[in-house]
């Protein structure tokens, strides 16, 4: 009997423990963050509208099970780094832009009161910023004009007034953005994975006739308008 | 002629070998068990050794500076049987009484073992002082020496002993400290099989103890005798597979020992080491950052004992440990291989002259090099980048980014330390010693840390708070004490008078800083000069007298001043004049005219022996504690200058009380059943939890009031209960159940982790409790024997910790909520862990 009950309570002690801890999720996951873009082409017909810039789109998307609301800060910087071609000897060139996010980089953003500053997410609510570069770097160089360029013979138009000459559209060029951005004072800086991606331009011109040859429509990779 | 005999023999036979805090005294009378007349001219010998003595013309014999441990006695004279006394332990300071009656017989050789039995009550201890034997501790299921302390009554899970802090408390191994000097606490481990016991003083305690104001633990270490001896052992605690047995630390530990004679008579060896595998609690989230083990420990001792000659003994010891651990943070679990790894060595060497000059005084020189090292993280200091931790959206865990934490800490501390103890006569033991200690610290550390709230939400946008340092310091300090113990008479009463004086040394200077206000409120920091600091002294009285109160009751009371210097951390951080000049800023900066921390105490206690089992005591005590360290920001605190709070150093400028009531009932003497029930009540407040205190505030926002507010180990109530007993099928228990009332927390709720839920109100430390806490603990064991004499035995046992399996808590936030808002399951003790083990001896 005496056995028994030992063997019983053994039995007991051990059976009886459990320390799980806590299940993981990764915490990464409560907010989803992307990066893309879209080349803004030129419209040289309009000069009054003239476009010829990078727009970059942050999307962030509220994946976490519970409302979330807060006065709306916005801080935090997009960095965007031109990747020198491999073997190109580019001494002297600053290759990076950051440009500093703010309330007025929003796109879009469906819970935002902008009379009280209140931001709410929803589960699944998206707000979208959007930054938009002119290919200058951080010391104001032109970065048009470092890109290697290539003719483009089936547009003809002019480059300076009473000159023509053929379309030039640049090389593939590849860059790479990081981002970082706070939605409110109480939430933490959200940091975007690295996007590396290319992309070609099409070299500033005008032309008072709008030539078929040259239209360009608008977000389309110009790499392709020359095979 | 018989004279002469006698006194050859009593020089022949007693060696005495003394160091302050390692020896005791066995003492007792001898007589004729028919007649009971006292017994002349027996010998008293203890066996395995060439310690021994013969029996006065009163039947009394004593010997003195025996070392503390496990002996058996024997007592032979002719025309009697011999009587071997089993399992006498000794204990480092005590008087171990053993009287004995002798049968007479004509048969020679006739011996008869009888196995001895402790006194009632140890008459002559005037304090509250516990003393656990190598027996009794390998039965206990405890492991650690803070576990063994927290057994006593007052002394709390922590190691909190009568309301103060833990750091109050000093380590000694064999008499010499076993401090970490910069970061406080225990600096060495050591194997389970080299200690020979232990002696815990929680009430007063005598001159020859010094920095320390709340407890004392001193550990005497085994030596080798004429006896070779092996033992190993073995335990883990997942021996069940883990499908069905989760609750495990996945814990693997082996222990080794050796010793014996090299030389019979002359020479002894003992070596014991420890190794230890550890995945920890948390290895669910550690194995998919890290390979096992997560955690590994080496430990051991080697120790050489020389009987040069009679009154000659020279011993050499070396104590190491190594550790080599991940660290974890609850917050940190999913990003745990940004946290550093960690490493901590130790070394300590001791060399050890006794002589003895006559029989009735010795005198011990010990030569200690201890040397401690503490890494923090991996790479080279070079190769540290710091950078702002990623957080996920709510600021709760830390997702990304390396903790921004390394350290190099080394200590090396050289000790001269010599005592002299003298039976001047039957009344009086006079022990008088001086220690001399030379240190060298060295503090590399490279720390930076996010200004949080109080709440703990990481302000992502302020300036990271600099903790970082570099110094390297030589202090030097000292003591010297004098100790007379005056026994009035043989069974009478005791006054023990004594008087201690240390001193430190900082051997530092201070800089002289002036800020100069510049615009805007700002400040900038001017050094305009170098003050050298003074030396610190301190004398510390202490009186203690007890007194029998008829055959089986004795009253004590002591009073003392009890000095501890500070943490080498608090005087050194931050002033380190080429630090200063390069402009690098450390958040608190060192003061090295901190005065040393004084408690004044005193207990009074009564003991009965209520039956020939059972002994009930009941102890008041109080203790008053100034010149406690806390941090002082000397400029408004909304200033520029430092990162946003302002200047801040470590001054003396808080104090503490304590004062309680201990109530224990033991059973003793029955090998069935024996134990002890305590229960105590008692009070601590203070105005000052954490050196710290102050400069967190001032960074939070919310100073704190001048006032007086119950200390976060402010446990009034609390339950001990320990148990041992021999099952059927010779299966020994031993349990321990502790039950503890609970501990304060403040509750200072908040909406959003940022601002108060009510700013309107104070902010009053401490003002809430949390739960009450059960623990319970059984050691199963058993003992096989393959002998007769017991030599060649195997045990095996099962260590089971938290037996209720209760959930205890152990913090809760400003919220009430239990580990906060992650629901941290470090907010909870262990749950129950079981560990099977064996051990073999031969």
């Amino acid at each position: 009997m005496n056995i028994r009950m030992m063997i019983l309570g053994w039995c007991y002690a051990i059976a009886g423990c459990q320390e799980f801890l806590p299940s993981r999720e990764d915490p990464n996951d409560y907010f989803k963050t992307s990066v893309s873009k879209m080349y803004d082409v030129f419209y040289p017909n309009n000069p009054s509208a003239k476009r010829n810039r990078l727009v970059l789109y942050l999307y962030i998307v509220n994946n976490y099970d519970d409302v979330i609301q807060d006065n709306i800060e916005i801080t935090g910087s997009v960095e965007l780094v031109w990747n020198i071609p491999k073997g190109e000897n580019r001494y002297g060139i600053d290759s990076k832009k950051t440009m500093t996010l703010s309330r007025s980089n929003i796109l879009r953003a469906k819970g935002y009161d902008a009379n009280t500053g209140i931001l709410t997410l929803a589960p699944n609510d998206t707000i979208v910023l959007f930054c938009p570069w002119n290919f200058t770097t951080n010391d104001s160089t032109n970065l048009m004009g470092k890109f290697n360029q290539r003719i483009d013979y089936r547009c003809q138009v002019f480059d300076t007034p009473g000159h023509s000459a053929y379309r030039k559209i640049t090389t593939e060029q590849e860059f790479t953005i990081s981002a970082s951005v706070r939605l409110t004072k109480k939430t933490s800086t959200l940091y975007f994975k690295p996007f590396t991606f290319s992309q070609c331009f099409i070299v500033p011109y005008f032309s008072p006739d709008p030539d078929f040859n040259c239209l360009t429509e608008n977000g389309i990779d110009p790499c392709h308008l020359i095979e | 002629m018989k004279t002469l005999l006698l006194i050859f023999m009593l020089m022949l036979f007693t060696t005495v070998w003394t160091s302050a805090g390692t020896q005791g005294i066995l003492e007792g009378r001898v007589t004729d068990a028919s007649t009971k007349e006292n017994l002349v001219s027996v010998t008293v010998q203890i066996v395995g050794t060439s310690i021994g003595t013969v029996t006065n013309i009163d039947g009394f014999y004593r010997l003195n500076n025996v070392r503390a441990g496990v002996y058996d006695i024997k007592y032979t004279i002719l025309g009697y049987k011999s009587v071997i006394l089993k399992n006498v332990t000794v204990y480092a300071d005590l008087r171990t009484r053993m009287d004995v009656q002798l049968d007479q017989s004509s048969v020679e050789l006739s011996v008869v073992e009888i196995f001895s039995q402790k006194p009632l009550i140890q008459k002559d201890q005037p304090s509250t002082a516990f003393s656990i034997g190598e027996i009794k501790l390998d039965k206990l299921p405890v492991t650690t020496f803070q576990e063994i302390l927290s057994l006593q009554p007052g002394v709390t899970l922590e190691g909190n002993v009568r309301g103060g802090k833990t750091n109050e408390v000093i380590y000694l191994i064999d008499g010499v400290p076993v401090q970490d000097y910069v970061a406080g606490g225990l600096g060495t481990e050591l194997p389970k099989s080299s200690i020979g016991g232990m002696t815990i003083y929680t009430g007063g305690f005598e001159a020859e103890y010094g920095n320390a104001m709340s407890g004392v633990i001193n550990v005497i270490t085994k030596g080798g005798d004429n006896t070779h001896k092996m033992s190993f052992r073995f335990e883990k605690d997942n021996w069940i597979p883990s499908k069905w047995n989760k609750q495990v630390d996945q814990h693997n530990e082996g222990e080794f020992s050796l010793g014996g004679p090299v030389i019979p008579n002359t020479l002894f060896y003992l070596t014991a080491t420890t190794v230890r595998f550890s995945n920890t609690r948390w290895w669910q989230d550690m194995n998919k950052y890290f390979s096992s083990p997560n955690s590994a420990e080496l430990s051991g001792m080697a120790k050489l004992d020389y009987l040069a000659s009679e009154s000659s003994k020279l011993t050499g010891q070396g104590i190491y440990s190594y550790k080599d651990w991940h660290d974890y943070e609850y917050s940190w679990r999913y990003n745990l291989d940004g946290l550093p790894r960690r490493k901590s060595l130790s070394l300590r060497g001791v060399i050890t002259l006794t002589q003895t000059i006559s029989d009735r005084s010795a005198f011990s020189l010990s030569f200690t090099h201890f040397y401690m090292q503490n890494r923090f993280g991996e790479d080279t200091k070079a190769e540290i980048e710091i950078q702002p931790y990623h957080y996920d959206i709510f600021l709760r865990y830390v997702v990304g980014g390396k903790k921004n934490w390394w350290a190099n800490i080394q200590q090396l501390v050289q000790t001269i330390k010599g005592d002299f103890t003298s039976q001047l006569d039957d009344v009086q033991l006079l022990k008088s010693g001086f220690e001399i200690n030379f240190y060298d610290i060295f503090y590399d550390l490279v720390k930076f840390e996010p200004q949080r709230t109080y709440f703990g939400k990481p302000i992502e946008n302020a300036p990271l708070l600099n903790f970082s340092n570099l110094y390297e310091y030589f202090p030097r300090s000292g003591s010297i004490y004098v100790q007379d113990k005056f026994r009035f008479s043989l069974d009478g009463s005791i006054l023990s008078l004594g008087l201690r004086w240390d001193f430190l040394d900082p051997r530092a200077e201070r800089p002289l800083v002036e800020f100069i206000p510049s615009s805007n409120n700002e400040f900038k920091q001017q050094v305009v000069g170098y003050k050298k600091t003074v030396m610190k002294h301190a004398f510390s009285p202490r009186v203690a007298f007890a007194a029998p109160m008829g055959p089986n009751s004795m009253f004590f009371v002591n009073f003392g001043y009890y000095f501890q210097y500070p943490l080498f951390e608090y005087l050194y951080t931050g002033i380190n004049p080429p630090q200063i000049q390069s402009g690098a800023r450390s958040v608190l900066t060192g003061n090295p005219d901190l005065e040393p921390e004084r408690t004044i105490a005193w207990e009074i206690g009564y003991k009965h022996a209520v039956t020939e089992n059972y002994v009930g005591s009941i102890t008041f005590f109080r203790k008053n504690v100034k010149n406690q360290i806390d941090s002082k920001t000397l400029i408004p605190f909304d200033s520029k200058a430092g990162g946003d709070y302002g200047f801040a150093q470590y001054v003396n400028n808080a104090n503490a009380e304590a004062q309680g009531i201990e109530f224990v009932l033991s059973r003793e003497r029955d090998e069935m059943l024996s134990g002890s029930f305590s229960y105590s009540f008692m009070y601590t407040e203070g105005s000052s939890n954490v050196a710290n205190q102050s400069i967190n505030q001032a960074q939070w926002g919310f100073p704190i009031k001048a006032v007086s507010f119950p200390l976060s180990w402010d446990q009034r109530h609390s339950v001990k209960l320990d148990i041992e007993t021999t099952l059927p099928y010779k299966i020994i228990a031993n349990g321990i159940i502790w039950f503890n009332s609970p501990k304060p927390y403040t509750y200072f709720p908040t909406r959003d982790g940022f601002t108060p839920l009510d700013s309107s109100k104070d902010f009053l430390p401490n003002n809430s409790r949390m739960r009450n806490v059960l623990f319970g603990n059984l050691k199963l064991s058993r003992n096989f024997s393959f002998d007769s004499n017991n030599d060649i035995s195997l045990t095996v046992y099962v260590d089971a910790r938290n037996v209720f399996n209760t959930k205890n808590v152990k913090w809760i936030d400003s919220n009430g909520r239990i580990g906060g808002e992650l629901s941290d399951p470090s907010a909870y003790y262990e749950l129950r862990r079981v560990r099977v083990g064996g051990s073999v001896t031969f």
